[in-house]
């Protein structure tokens, strides 16, 4: 991956040609997600990102994009299931007769300019460990060609080029100062933990949740947005998605595991009642965690413990 | 279970939930030392972690581990976290 985007680079700082850059981001992307159906790369003006995505795609799913970058200029790495109508009706009707199920969408702003890329998934599409990782490789790649730089402080010596996507513009001299950095992930995390818990009100109206239940959970219906430690209880943030969602649901083998897991059986327990190897269920239970969104197994235990004994609907809205 | 809901501007409500189903009264009846160790492994931390907390040895915290396995009649970490939240343990 890192040649192809260093040889676009090259090309760009050379020729000043940015369709060689993103046809060197649409080949990175490919070889992240050997899977991936269609890249699309797009450039955008300014910061908005989601505002491209929108314009690329329909509706996006802004709710969570924002809630895990907690901003809308910066990075996301978004995996939704929104298509919706849009400008581009006719990209998304080639897109779903290919059979593609989701997209995962990653943006990069400069402040000026950004690029968009959307990568098409299959409907088959599992969401893995090793490929969560191979998309935040990707993210980090667009990131350091766009110089945006993940830690503020550090690093604003501009050891990576800059990146000037607008062709047209003179070779400008780079303002370190002006460059915009982004904050870490944890920081990202931490203000959207503050909007949370300072900011938001309780809602007295709004359309019918769906009952927080084992089930549900299993079909993907809660997307966990965030744990964190409140009053030295574990608490987490969850954001409904009705009728499920196709990248989160878990299939029957998954499903057994994770029920079992969650019954605290040990990986050599559930090993041997399904007849399947421990490194087997090792992997399917990895998988497991990660749709969940839960990052550790006495947490699994105890979403069991909670949810397995009742359904929950929301009738408490706490100050 | 107390699920409150929060609503921002522009986003559909999230929820936030403990997920804390009743380990807190199984937890009162321990020492508060014990509690510490118990609420380490609720966590999910690692004897180590909750030792390097405590300010005591690795071993003194494996030992209180075992002595609450053995309360609770469990063998595994997660067989406990499940005691701890009041649940018996799966018979199959």
């Amino acid at each position: 991956m890192a040649p192809t985007l260093a040889i676009a680079e090259a090309a760009f700082h050379l020729e000043r040609r940015s369709d060689v850059w993103l046809a060197g981001l649409r080949e990175a992307a490919r070889q992240a997600v050997p899977c991936a159906r269609a890249v699309q790369a797009t450039q955008f003006p300014g910061r908005d990102g989601l505002a491209a995505l929108d314009a690329l795609f329909g509706p996006c799913d802004r709710a969570a994009a924002t809630a895990i970058t907690g901003s809308a200029d910066g990075w996301c790495m978004l995996v939704s299931e929104a298509f919706a109508e849009g400008p581009s009706a006719e990209l998304i009707d080639t897109w779903q007769a290919e059979g593609i199920g989701d997209y995962l969408a990653l943006f990069a702003s400069d402040g000026e300019h950004g690029i968009l890329l959307a990568i098409g998934l299959p409907k088959s599409f599992q969401l893995t460990p090793a490929r969560r990782a191979a998309f935040a490789r990707v993210a980090d790649e667009l990131r350091a060609a766009m110089g945006v730089r993940r830690r503020l402080r550090q690093d604003r010596s501009g050891k990576h080029p800059r990146v000037r996507l607008a062709p047209q513009e003179p070779a400008a001299t780079d303002t370190p100062a002006a460059a915009p950095c982004l904050d870490s992930d944890a920081e990202h995390r931490g203000r959207m933990r503050e909007h949370l818990l300072r900011r938001g009100r309780p809602a007295d109206r709004g359309p019918e949740t769906p009952t927080l239940s084992w089930e549900s959970l299993m079909e993907g219906a809660w997307m966990i947005l965030d744990q964190f430690d409140r009053d030295g209880k574990r608490t987490l943030a969850v954001l409904p998605r009705p009728g499920g969602s196709a990248l989160r649901r878990l299939d029957d083998r998954e499903r057994s595991m994770a029920r079992m897991a969650g019954d605290a059986l040990s990986n050599k327990r559930i090993a041997l009642e399904l007849g399947l190897s421990e490194p087997c269920v090792a992997r399917t239970l990895d998988t497991v965690m990660v749709k969940l969104g839960l990052r550790q197994r006495p947490d699994l235990v105890r979403l069991r413990c909670l949810l397995a004994e009742r359904d929950v609907s929301v009738t408490a809205t706490a100050s | 279970m107390e699920i409150e809901r929060i609503t921002l501007e522009g986003m559909p409500p999230v929820f936030l939930f403990s997920l804390d189903s009743g380990s807190e009264q199984r937890l009162s009846e321990l020492t508060p030392a014990e509690q510490e160790v118990a609420r380490g492994i609720l966590e999910g931390r690692s004897n180590q972690l909750i030792a390097r907390r405590r300010g005591t040895s690795l071993r003194t915290v494996a030992n209180q581990v075992a002595a609450l396995f053995q309360r609770f009649d469990v063998s595994s970490r997660a067989e406990l976290v499940r005691a701890l939240e009041g649940l018996p343990p799966v018979m199959e």
